[in-house]
């Protein structure tokens, strides 16, 4: 016994550093002098061994070790034992890090550093938008090792905070612009990997952005516009040249392989009646694409807007003016991905739309089909006298929500054309005309202005498109 | 149950020695608590070692609250019960005032004492602290040492610098230099 208390006073020195330490930083009142154990002496050395340590490390495990000389000093094991995790893990950081510099250590300010086990720090990292994480990832080595490590990634697209983004185009020429986070309400300059033109025709899904070039239609880019991750899909297959194609993607959510649906429609020559349609499919699994239906449409003819909601394709189809009244115009077809059956008649599944449209779009919302237009006046269809948004449930179209007046006039010289475009709960609106945003949220039903775009108009005819996009580090094209 | 029998109380010690006594449905709120407690392995007064009494005082309080919830929430017309943004509201104000250090503090004794609904608003309250600041202001809010040296921070600013446009904290930064 008398030994052990020699060693005890050999290590005197470095205990009372130890315990200035621990009472700085938690203000342990509890005498540490009282701790004679061999084998905590033991845990004591190795620690203290651990001198060219860097501060962090260096408390973070004081902190341990007081934590383990109080339990048993209460004859509490078991709390003991809960901790030796934590410890064996502070050890090896306590060794492997550098000089220790008791200068750093100026108040008593707790840190978060010091005293949040990495499982904590990384829940509260997780939570955060997407901006703030890169943010966060710069504040720090050890904020930076956590969200980058691959199992972040993974909890922080499980998290629900994560909104759609929007990103507008802020003229015709090149597809600069700037992205709306509606969570932070902030505007960022941003640029999109893969795409050469705002014109190109877009889909997203899931945090996965898919771009087409609108001349040849045959380049087609997946991407992930937050990671900057893209990757170039092979031409579709089908007519290399068509008067109308729609794009669609979807995420598995579980396997992250993604399918691509194109929808080319060309005139049947000399026939201003007869169009051809054909819906090709690509996957991401098998790399190919295959044309799964191909049919002759009577009056009617496929446009570019589509979308892949519940593993259904649908796509709005437009009649050619020939059969049929103002009242459908527009019309929905759907076909089903999960048989891919060729038998089928995609005109038979077709559903008129409500009313007559302008600018109708097609969108997923956490995994119903909702569909955004402009509705016509009574007499004179072309001119739009609201905006509505209608569900579509069994089949039948019903409507969720219409524009109210005072926003619709909001968009000022607002000229009958506007974009429009949604996943998870909101749905953006736009006016070509102007830099105006307008957000519906579907859980709350409510409209509301995003905050200003810092871009303002500078000549008339200046165009301002745009679409919306999950932001998401864990999906990769 | 008779009101008339005395309830069972138990004594909670905090790391800087103050003693607390609350009713054993109170401490039970703790997992970590209520697994001593039913396996019998508590002594007289039990040792929360990493928590401070301030602490512990305001883990107490959240405790004592989700206690007074739950025992009327059996019987109908339930005064205490609360709607979903009652309970918003009630863990916004819990919360209200707490600073960073506390914070910090709060966060770990509910995560070592196992009490999931005091570590979520903790965690709500942190990610609102942290959420929309600049890496300086994050930094001087929870004493974070900046252990990148200036050229390996720049590169990973660079890499999403959109994220960190106009941060004027960084810009001070490079020009005082």
């Amino acid at each position: 016994m008398e030994k052990k208390m020699e060693e005890d006073e050999e290590k005197g020195q470095n205990e009372i550093q130890l315990r200035i330490n621990c009472h700085k930083l938690l203000e342990v009142k509890h005498d540490l002098v009282a701790i004679g154990w061999a084998g905590r002496l033991c845990f004591f050395s190795s620690i203290l061994r651990g001198k060219g340590s860097s501060l962090l490390g260096y408390h973070q495990a004081s902190y341990l070790v007081v934590e383990i000389l109080h339990c048993k000093m209460d004859g509490e094991t078991s709390w003991a034992s809960h901790y030796s995790d934590y410890i064996g893990r502070e050890i090896t950081r306590v060794e492997s890090n550098s000089e220790l510099n008791d200068d750093t250590y100026k108040d008593q300010l707790v840190s978060i550093d010091l005293i949040l086990p990495d499982d904590l720090l990384e829940r509260i990292l997780a939570c955060l938008p997407v901006a703030s994480i890169f943010r966060a990832g710069s504040v720090c080595k050890r904020w930076n090792e956590l969200v980058n490590a691959e199992k972040f990634l993974w909890n922080s697209s499980n998290d629900l905070s994560q909104k759609p983004w929007y990103f507008m185009f802020t003229n015709s020429d090149d597809p600069s612009g700037y992205a709306y986070d509606p969570v932070l309400r902030k505007w960022y300059g941003y640029e999109l990997p893969c795409i050469k033109e705002p014109n190109w025709i877009i889909a997203s899904s899931s945090g996965l952005v898919c771009f087409m070039d609108n001349s040849s239609r045959s380049q087609l880019f997946v991407s992930n516009p937050i990671t900057k991750k893209w990757k170039r899909v092979e031409d579709p297959s089908g007519l290399k040249f068509s008067d109308y194609s729609a794009l669609a993607i979807s995420v598995d959510q579980k396997s992250r392989g993604y399918t691509i649906a194109v929808a080319k429609s060309k005139q049947v020559p000399d026939d201003f009646l007869q169009w051809d349609l054909s819906i090709h499919i690509y996957d991401s699994e098998s790399k190919s694409w295959v044309t799964s239906v191909t049919e002759v449409l009577t009056g009617w003819r496929g446009g570019d807007e589509s979308i892949i909601c519940g593993g259904v394709f649908y796509c709005l189809i437009y009649s050619t003016g020939v059969v049929g009244g103002a009242d459908n115009r527009h019309g929905l077809i759907m076909y089903d991905l999960s048989t891919r059956s060729s038998r089928v008649s995609l005109m038979q599944s077709c559903i008129p739309v409500p009313c007559s449209l302008t600018c109708g779009r097609l969108m997923n919302l956490k995994d119903k089909l909702v569909m955004v237009g402009g509705i016509g006046k009574q007499d004179r269809p072309d001119i739009i006298k609201g905006i509505g948004v209608w569900m579509l449930e069994n089949k039948e179209w019903r409507e969720v929500s219409r524009m109210p007046h005072k926003c619709f006039q909001g968009f000022g010289e607002f000229d009958d054309v506007f974009a429009s475009s949604g996943t998870g709960d909101l749905i953006y609106i736009q006016s070509y005309g102007a830099p105006a945003l307008l957000v519906f949220d579907m859980n709350q039903r409510q409209w509301k202005w995003s905050q200003k775009c810092p871009v303002t108009k500078r000549f008339p005819l200046q165009l301002f498109t745009g679409f919306s996009f999950e932001p998401r580090l864990d999906v990769s094209p | 149950m008779s009101e008339s029998t005395e309830k069972k109380m138990v004594r909670l010690r905090s790391s800087d020695g103050e003693v607390f006594e609350v009713e054993e449905s109170v401490a039970k709120v703790a997992k970590t608590l209520q697994d001593m407690l039913e396996e019998d392995c508590a002594d007289a007064v039990i040792p929360i070692t990493c928590v401070r009494a301030p602490i512990l005082t305001k883990v107490i309080d959240y405790c004592k609250d989700q206690v007074m919830i739950s025992s009327s929430s059996s019987t109908t017309n339930n005064p205490n019960e609360r709607t979903e943004q009652e309970r918003k509201a009630w863990g916004q104000k819990f919360m209200e005032g707490v600073d960073s250090s506390t914070l910090c503090e709060l966060l770990v004794a509910s995560n070592f004492l196992n009490i999931e609904g005091l570590l979520n608003l903790g965690v709500d309250k942190m990610v609102s602290m942290i959420q929309g600041k600049y890496p300086q202001e994050i930094r001087d809010m929870f004493n974070v040492v900046n252990d990148f040296t200036p050229e390996e921070e720049e590169e990973i600013r660079n890499q999403n610098a959109w994220a960190f446009e106009r941060d004027p904290y960084y810009k001070k930064r490079s020009s005082s230099k």
